[in-house]
């Protein structure tokens, strides 16, 4: 996993997470709350963009409306290749709605357990993007801004162009 | 006994018999006398020896018994017991922490188990009692009293007296210098063993001189509960008044090492209050000093051999017996027989003492201590006879028994040497009187006997042949005329006997002739002729030559006959020892013929008991393969049904197998749905909350559908997993299945093959059985010829040994018939014979 040493205090960031999905992205756990995601759709072929990095798969149709598809744990691993029976799940709504390849379905996240040592933060979660973090069932399970998170996932392109 | 022995006995007898009845009844009446004298003046003396021990013990006793009676009314005792009440009761308070208290127990019980141990073995055999024990008893007041005057005491064991005060500031230590000074010096005026202070109210032992192990205990649950000391105090302070002296017997006393103790205890009262008592152990070695008078028997009159005593109601000396102090080691020795156990004897060995342990159940002991006094003779502890005077010993409550005795050997032995005497003075005055009168007896005698000695003196030469010898007596009395008649007698017999020698002279001379005469034909000389005489003896003589003459004749004749049997007896043994020759080889021969057939019968019979054995072995062969032929057809039946449940159990595990196929892909289905119903209600999950407010009920309605399909998803994902390891499984027990089957289908064809190699060996076996059969059939017909050949060889054998028998018995007759020819002719031959006509 390609990352730097930083730290999430627990209770720094604590706050409410009821209500909200775990949802797996190779490696890595995402937390979503149920008001950010808008929308669970099976996967289906994006169009690629031309020299888009590796973790933009492309766009994708959602009701008429195109939104980017990011792999965020392409992101955090390079060889990292999608599963065949994998879903979308859509953040946000509009022209804001960006999708993120999850590889099983959301579960709900009822612990509440606050990892007492230091995470290792992946470089894509670092300088805040990654509020809060957890260990559960021996992997990391991170609390994101997820608009944070897209800007800098999607700051390659910015820089293209 | 003769006629001269005879005179002189009576003549001694007459003479002596006066003389010896005399001395005898002197004798008899002085030592009677004399005896009754000495025996009188030992029992008076006995008498006073004990009259004075009982006075002096009881001197001793009330003295002793006055002096601390006087002294519990003194303002010294009563003004230290008072203090010591006082001081006693602070030392609670004063005494310090509980782990001071653990200090001080844990350096008594050293003490204790080491000190007063060590010299309670020395005193004792045995194994002291548990001290640790009496220790732990101990409550405050006596563990701090004991720790400071005992332990605290630098003085060595036995001289804890010597302490005034202990080192400790504390009140009781105080009082303790004023007054143990005062007490110290009554004890060792008074010759005490220890003095005693005792609080009336609390029951302890405030105060004591020598500091012993009851010093500072109660009498509730102290050492000295139980003792004797216990007792006296208590009587002392539960008596009625008047009756102010309690004293008690002896007894075994733990804080003094198990030795004898006896205590006197009096109340003591202040203002008419009894607030306790004072108490004092009274030293046993004043009372054994009187009563063994200082060890100088003989000086008071007791002789080498007597005693006196105190014995208790219990039988057991409550002094120490002469004889231990005299010889210890002979007294010892006589003890167990003296009625001591063995335990008694080595407390009596280790203290030196027979006080308690000695017994002395005798007559006047029972007769003293039931309040009698008097002297008789009897049998006293040791089992040896003494005289002995006895009386009661009632003083302070105690029943006690005071004997004096001596030992009668030594009472009687003046009158057994008076005896001795009169016997010595009897018996010379009687040998000479015996000397006397015998030699004038004898003086008689010898004159009288001297004219008789001369007639059996001749009668007795004649008789060895002196017919010369005669008697010539001259007594001048009735023996001179007896002497005569036997000379005259002597004369005409001898005469006689000379004429009738002479005739027998000449008679002799004929028959030695004969006699000769009759010695040459008994040598064999047959020519022999003897002298004819004009006498009786020569008619005799002639026929005996006639006789000699006849008998020449036939020995000639029998000799020329013995010969001829000679030669015939010689040809006949020479024929029979060859016939002999030829049975014995004979003999041999059927001998061996006969050991041949019997070891070919026997051989035979053997092959016989063979064949039938192996004709069994073979039946039996027989009889077991056709019963493992049964088996194995049995067996291939049941493996081939076997083999067709096995079949039947692949068919339905395959079709078990199909059936979870199906399942699988009902679950599958499941888990679609499952999963669309998950996504489903993700969505709108999601809805209601980008709905706010107004979607809240829908999202709980949304996250439970949710929930469900979770649950459904799981169900269906674990049924899944166990329908593929049924699967798994199904595989894997079908495939063992029909390996089953193979080995099974190998089983049988294996169990088929050995049904056919049972068959043949069984038809194999059949055929061995017939052959054997006729083998055994031909043995025993052999054998039986056989034993008919060795029957016919027995008869043979015995006919030639009857053959042989009988030539021997003939071989023995022609032996003896040609002995006997040959012994004929040799007696015959020995005779010198006449020539013959």
């Amino acid at each position: 996993m390609q990352g730097t040493e930083g730290a999430v205090t627990p209770n720094a960031a604590a706050r409410s997470i009821a209500r909200r999905q775990a949802v797996r992205c190779g490696s890595v756990g995402l937390l979503v709350t149920l008001g950010e995601a808008t929308e669970l759709m099976e996967a289906q072929p994006p169009a690629r963009l031309p020299g888009s990095p590796p973790w933009l798969l492309g766009l994708a149709n959602l009701h008429g409306h195109l939104v980017p598809v990011f792999d965020v744990a392409r992101a955090v691993d390079e060889t990292r290749t999608v599963p065949a029976r994998a879903h979308y799940l859509v953040i946000g709504r509009g022209d804001r709605a960006v999708a993120i390849v999850i590889d099983a379905l959301p579960r709900r996240w009822e612990e509440n357990t606050p990892v007492s040592a230091d995470v290792p933060l992946p470089e894509a979660f670092a300088d805040g993007v990654a509020r809060n973090a957890y260990v559960h069932d021996g992997v990391a399970w991170f609390d994101v801004d997820f608009p944070r998170l897209f800007e800098r996932l999607s700051a390659p392109l910015h820089a293209d162009a | 006994m003769n006629i001269r022995k005879k005179l002189i006995l009576g003549g001694a007898l007459v003479g002596l018999l006066p003389i010896v009845v005399a001395t005898v009844t002197l004798g008899v009446s002085a030592y009677s006398s004399a005896k009754n004298s000495l025996a009188a003046e030992s029992e008076a003396k006995l008498t006073v020896v004990r009259e004075n021990k009982k006075a002096q013990i009881e001197d001793y006793f009330t003295r002793l018994a006055g002096e601390v009676s006087a002294l519990a009314e003194t303002q010294a005792v009563i003004g230290a017991l008072k203090d010591f009440k006082t001081a006693h009761r602070q030392i609670a308070a004063e005494s310090g922490s509980q782990a001071r208290l653990e200090e001080m127990r844990a350096a008594l019980i050293k003490y204790y188990t080491s000190d007063f141990v060590g010299e309670f073995k020395k005193r004792n055999p045995g194994d002291a009692p548990d001290m640790a024990a009496y220790v732990n008893g101990l409550d405050p007041v006596a563990l701090t009293m004991q720790y400071q005057y005992i332990v605290q005491n630098s003085n060595p064991l036995g001289q804890k007296d010597k302490l005034d005060a202990a080192g400790d500031p504390s009140t009781y230590s105080k009082a303790h210098g004023v007054h143990h000074p005062g007490f110290h010096a009554l004890q060792q005026k008074l010759g005490l063993y220890d003095v005693f202070l005792v609080d009336g109210e609390s029951n302890r032992i405030v105060y004591t001189v020598f500091k012993e192990l009851d010093f500072g205990t109660t009498f509730d649950s102290g050492i000295a509960a139980k003792s004797k000391l216990g007792e006296v105090v208590a009587r002392a302070l539960n008596a009625p008044e008047g009756q102010t002296v309690a004293m008690s017997d002896y007894d075994i006393y733990l804080p003094s090492y198990y030795d004898q103790a006896s205590f006197l205890a009096v109340p003591v009262f202040e203002g008419g209050r009894r607030i306790g008592v004072l108490a004092v152990q009274i030293p046993i070695d004043k009372v054994t000093a009187v009563l063994t008078s200082g060890k100088k028997w003989r000086d008071v009159g007791l002789g080498a051999t007597g005693e006196s005593y105190l014995v208790g109601p219990d039988f057991l000396m409550r002094t120490d017996s002469r004889y231990l102090i005299e010889n210890k080691a002979s007294y010892l020795q006589g003890f167990a027989g003296w009625g001591g156990t063995p335990q008694q004897l080595q407390i009596a060995q280790k203290k030196n003492t027979s006080i308690g342990l000695q017994k002395v159940d005798t007559e006047p002991v029972r007769a003293a201590l039931a309040g009698q006094t008097g002297l008789k003779t009897y049998k006293d502890y040791r089992g040896i006879d003494v005289v002995g005077a006895y009386a009661p010993f009632n003083v302070l409550g105690l029943n006690w028994a005071l004997v004096a005795e001596t030992d009668a050997a030594e009472v009687l032995a003046p009158v057994t040497d008076l005896a001795r005497q009169f016997l010595v003075i009897g018996v010379g005055l009687a040998l000479v009187l015996l000397a006397a009168t015998a030699g004038a007896v004898v003086w008689f005698v010898r004159k009288f006997m001297r004219p008789v000695n001369a007639l059996q003196d001749t009668v007795q030469k004649v008789s060895r042949g002196d017919y010369t010898a005669r008697a010539r007596v001259q007594s001048g009395d009735e023996l001179e005329t007896l002497g005569s008649a036997l000379d005259n007698l002597l004369d005409d017999r001898i005469a006689a006997l000379a004429k009738a020698q002479e005739e027998n002279e000449k008679l002799n001379d004929s028959v030695i002739q004969l006699l000769q005469t009759v010695a040459s034909l008994s040598q064999r000389d047959l020519t022999a002729r003897a002298p004819v005489t004009e006498d009786i003896i020569g008619t005799v003589a002639d026929s005996v030559n006639q006789l000699s003459d006849e008998t020449g004749r036939v020995l000639n004749e029998v000799t020329r006959i013995a010969r001829i049997v000679d030669h015939a007896s010689q040809r006949v043994k020479g024929q029979s020892d060859a016939v002999n020759t030829m049975a014995e080889n004979e003999r041999k021969s059927v001998g061996r013929m006969q050991e041949q057939l019997e070891y070919a019968t026997r051989t035979m019979s053997q092959v016989a008991q063979l064949a039938a054995n192996t004709n069994t072995a073979a039946a039996d062969a027989a009889v077991t393969t056709k019963t493992a032929l049964q088996t194995v057809e049995k067996t291939v039946r049941g493996m081939t049904g076997i083999r067709d449940t096995i079949s039947e159990m692949e068919k339905r595990i395959k079709r078990l197998g199909e059936r979870s196929q199906e399942i699988s892909s009902i679950v599958g289905l499941i888990n679609t749905i499952s999963e669309r119903t998950h996504v489903l209600a993700l969505n709108a999950a999601m809805q209601a909350a980008t709905a706010g407010e107004a979607g809240r009920g829908f999202a709980v309605v949304a996250e439970e559908v949710q929930r469900l399909a979770e649950n459904a998803r799981g169900a269906a994902m674990d049924i899944s997993n166990l329908i593929q390891n049924v699967q798994i499984e199904t595989n894997d027990a079908v495939l063992t299945v029909n390996r089953i089957i193979d080995l099974v289908v190998q089983g049988s064809e294996t169990a088929l093959t050995s049904g056919e190699q049972m068959r043949l060996t069984q038809e194999t076996t059949g055929r061995l059985v017939e052959l054997v059969n006729q083998i055994a059939q031909q043995a025993e017909n052999q054998t039986r010829t056989a034993e008919e050949l060795q029957r016919g060889m027995t008869d043979i054998s015995n006919s030639t040994q009857q053959t042989a028998d009988q030539l021997q018995a003939q071989s023995q007759v022609t032996e003896t018939l040609l002995t006997s020819a040959r012994r004929l002719v040799q007696s015959v031959s020995v005779f010198k014979l006449p020539k013959a006509a």
